[in-house]
């Protein structure tokens, strides 16, 4: 543990943690764009900027990707600290003057209508990277990247045709914060040919990556829940059985035991993938089956393997 | 840290002879298993030592402590010795037998029969007590050293160069181990192996899922003998099998029904005792003590190892390697495992041997299913005329589900131009058997 100050306040925080982490912890607010709590940092908005005192050194630096010392000195607020995101404002919104969350922030601010002009018209994308960082590190698809440099960066997915990769889980959609990333879920949609119309089911469709696909209807109660590729590989990514995704997750049950019909052959517990399923023994030749619930993912695998039906 | 050089999952014959004969070696070992105690079968097995020349590419020799009691059986106090004749391992068992001499698949009527026994009635399996021997395994394998987590569950695994991450759940708790070798012996289910990817590309056939009742007074019943009974007046798709009683109640019939999911074992109970040809044997019969099973069928594995994972036994085979395929089994992994861990290929020499050892790992074994699927495939009345065409024949004792059907179509083919004359709606149902399946009798 290291003790800083910020604002003035005392705080611990564990070391190699940043000072953004120490100050949300602390409930001290620092506005942000490109962070993520479960991306990695990146420094990206500079939005984050703070003033830090080392010793006698004073530096304005991003405090999403500074790490926290014994003794530093951490103002959120300063003069200085606004002067600079102020600056940051203005030149997000020069480039983007549509997109809200930017018009919010030059608002509290203060930040008039810049007088900049990038020459880019209908522009919402900010830069942040967290759908490129969404889609690598937690998703792993590797679908969109940025594309280009300097003045003509942007993101898109590969030679800009309809990116292979892609699983439309809508991560990308999820965390981007224009609303720029267009993902529609379709109840239903048609492609018309010479042969005729033909009705094709409810589809999931990603514009910006020109990617559209199938979403897998759950067993029980027919709504479209999810992407086929995502349920796929998530299937393979977590080892989890083919039918796991055969429930959407509001119609998922936890399996419970009938122990009048149970006659204890372990036939779940064998085929359970996740090890929720135990023989609870009763003295003699009986023998019950006991579900951990915690465990439990609901897969229903065990019904399907149970030979007297005891699975429910 | 130190870690295990090889860690068992399931132990079963295959797992326990592995850890026997590693722990022989020098090797530091451990065994998970899911259940507490394995001395008491709570999973149904048909436990029988089958003595057929050549079967899954071995003979077993039974050397019987004792002679035959006055009821016919040898008794739980014997002393036997379990032999390979081919690979020379032998094993210790102390408990009881049961010869089985005949074998008849029964048609419709009861009268036609495929009938199975050797001229001089000698025995072509023993009935065993299965639990016992895995006790006694087991004894030996901790005498040796080797370290046995009960009621703990292995479900994935996770493979690097150096070494196997196990994912562990005991009690609800979950824990990780680290072993050099990962050994997969849990049976068909063989769940880490399917998380490691192994079971990719294998031909799945059916589950069947499986009930056994062991009944008392049950009428016309010898425990010497293995009865099936083939057509649909017995309720079942799979033929209903009536065989010997556990170790202690030889007296007992077990009565095995196998389903799927739209004809649970449960149903077809009603229909074989009540309803069927057979319902007169089971007037005044009680159910003494219940059994359960699933069995997932799937075409063996092409390569049984992956990285540092074996998968042995079952869990690598087309479901029945029964007693004595796992027992090789264990004997060649151990030899497997020791040289692996010299950093020679010992796996691929496993895999030789047992690709080379197995019949099922021959692609036309897989043909010989069909011998399986007679029912629906053929009516009821057509499975009779099929049988009277055995009515002559008592072919050699075999237990093997390979030679059995393959012997019974053999006798029938002999009389290809008998059946082509009096009944060509079988001759034309012959012809495009083949390829037929366990998938079509069970199909889900």
């Amino acid at each position: 543990m290291v003790t800083l100050k910020i604002n003035n306040k005392k705080i611990k925080a564990n070391e190699g943690s940043t000072i953004l982490e120490a100050a949300r912890a602390n409930g001290i607010h620092i506005p942000t764009l490109c962070s993520n709590d479960a991306l990695e940092a990146y420094g990206a908005c500079r939005l984050c900027i703070v003033e830090i005192q080392e010793g006698k050194k004073t530096v304005i630096e991003s405090s999403c990707t500074y790490p926290v010392a014994e003794g530093q000195e951490v103002k959120t607020d300063s003069p200085r600290v606004i002067a600079g995101r102020k600056v940051v404002i203005e030149l997000l919104l020069a480039r983007c003057p549509n997109v809200k969350v930017i018009q919010k922030l030059a608002e509290e601010y203060g930040v008039k209508d810049s007088s900049m002009d990038f020459g880019k018209e209908n522009e919402y994308c900010i830069l942040c990277g967290l759908c490129v960082r969404a889609c690598n590190e937690v998703v792993e698809a590797g679908a969109i990247q940025f594309v280009g440099r300097g003045a003509d960066k942007v993101v898109d997915s590969p030679f800009h045709i309809s990116a292979e990769d892609c699983i439309a889980c809508g991560s990308c959609a999820f965390v981007c914060p224009t609303g720029i990333i267009k993902k529609n879920d379709l109840e239903s949609s048609a492609v018309c040919s010479p042969e005729g119309t033909q009705e094709e089911g409810p589809k999931r469709e990603i514009l910006n990556w020109q990617v559209e696909y199938e979403l897998k209807k759950c067993f029980k109660c027919g709504n479209p829940f999810a992407p086929i590729p995502h349920l796929d590989k998530l299937t393979k990514r977590f080892y989890a059985l083919p039918q796991f995704f055969n429930y959407c997750p509001s119609c998922r049950n936890y399996i419970e035991v009938d122990e009048d019909k149970c006659l204890g052959c372990g036939s779940c517990m064998e085929n359970c993938p996740v090890g929720a399923l135990e023989l609870e023994d009763k003295g003699g030749y009986d023998k019950k089956a006991k579900v951990y619930t915690q465990n439990c993912m609901a897969c229903h695998t065990c019904e399907r393997y149970c030979p007297v039906g005891a699975i429910s | 840290m130190s870690v295990y050089d090889v860690a068992i999952v399931g132990a079963g014959p295959a797992g326990l002879h592995t850890a026997i004969c590693s722990a022989r070696k020098g090797l530091k070992v451990v065994i998970i298993e899911k259940r507490k105690d394995i001395s008491k079968m709570t999973r149904y097995c048909s436990e029988h030592i089958i003595l057929d020349e050549g079967y899954n590419g071995d003979t077993m020799i039974v050397e019987i402590g004792e002679e035959l009691n006055a009821d016919g059986f040898i008794s739980e106090t014997s002393h036997n010795k379990i032999r390979s004749k081919n690979f020379g391992w032998e094993v210790d068992y102390v408990g009881p037998l049961c010869p089985v001499r005949d074998k008849f698949y029964y048609s419709a009527d009861l009268k036609h029969n495929a009938h199975y026994a050797w001229p001089d009635k000698h025995p072509f399996a023993w009935k065993y007590d299965k639990a016992g021997l895995l006790a006694q395994l087991l004894k030996i394998a901790e005498d040796l050293g080797v370290e046995y987590l009960t009621e703990t569950t292995c479900y994935q695994a996770m493979d690097n160069p150096e070494g196997v991450t196990l994912k562990c759940v005991s009690r609800g708790k979950r824990f990780q181990m680290k072993a050099r070798k990962l050994v997969e012996a849990s049976g068909a289910s063989a769940q880490v192996a399917q998380s490691l990817g192994m079971n990719e590309g294998r031909i799945y056939f059916a589950s069947a899922l499986t009930r056994a009742y062991y009944m008392s007074n049950v009428k016309d019943y010898s425990p010497a003998e293995w009865c099936g009974y083939w057509g649909l007046c017995y309720g079942s798709n799979f033929a209903p099998l009536i065989g010997t009683g556990p170790a202690g109640h030889f007296d007992w019939a077990d009565l095995i029904l196998i389903g799927h999911p739209a004809q649970m074992p449960g149903e077809l109970f009603e229909a074989f005792t009540k309803k069927s040809p057979v319902a007169y044997m089971f007037e005044n019969a009680k159910i003494e003590r219940e059994h359960s099973c699933t069995t997932k069928a799937y075409a063996p594995m092409k390569v049984p190892y992956k990285g540092n994972v074996l998968a042995i036994g079952d869990a690598a085979a087309f479901v029945e390697t029964q007693m004595q395929g796992s027992l090789n089994c264990g004997f060649w992994a151990a030899d497997a495992l020791e040289k692996e861990l010299d950093g020679k290929p010992g796996f691929e020499e496993y895999t030789k041997t047992w690709q080379e050892t197995f019949e099922f790992n021959d692609d036309g074994m897989m043909q010989v299913q069909s011998g399986y699927a007679l029912i629906p495939y053929y009516t009821d009345e057509q499975v009779v005329y099929l049988f009277s065409l055995l009515d002559d024949v008592t072919m050699n004792g075999s237990w093997s589900q390979y030679d059995s059907p393959r012997m019974m179509w053999k006798e029938i083919h002999k009389q290809d131009k008998r059946i082509q004359e009096e009944r060509p709606d079988v001759w034309d149902k012959i012809v495009n058997q083949q390829g037929k399946t366990l998938s079509d009798s069970m199909s889900q």
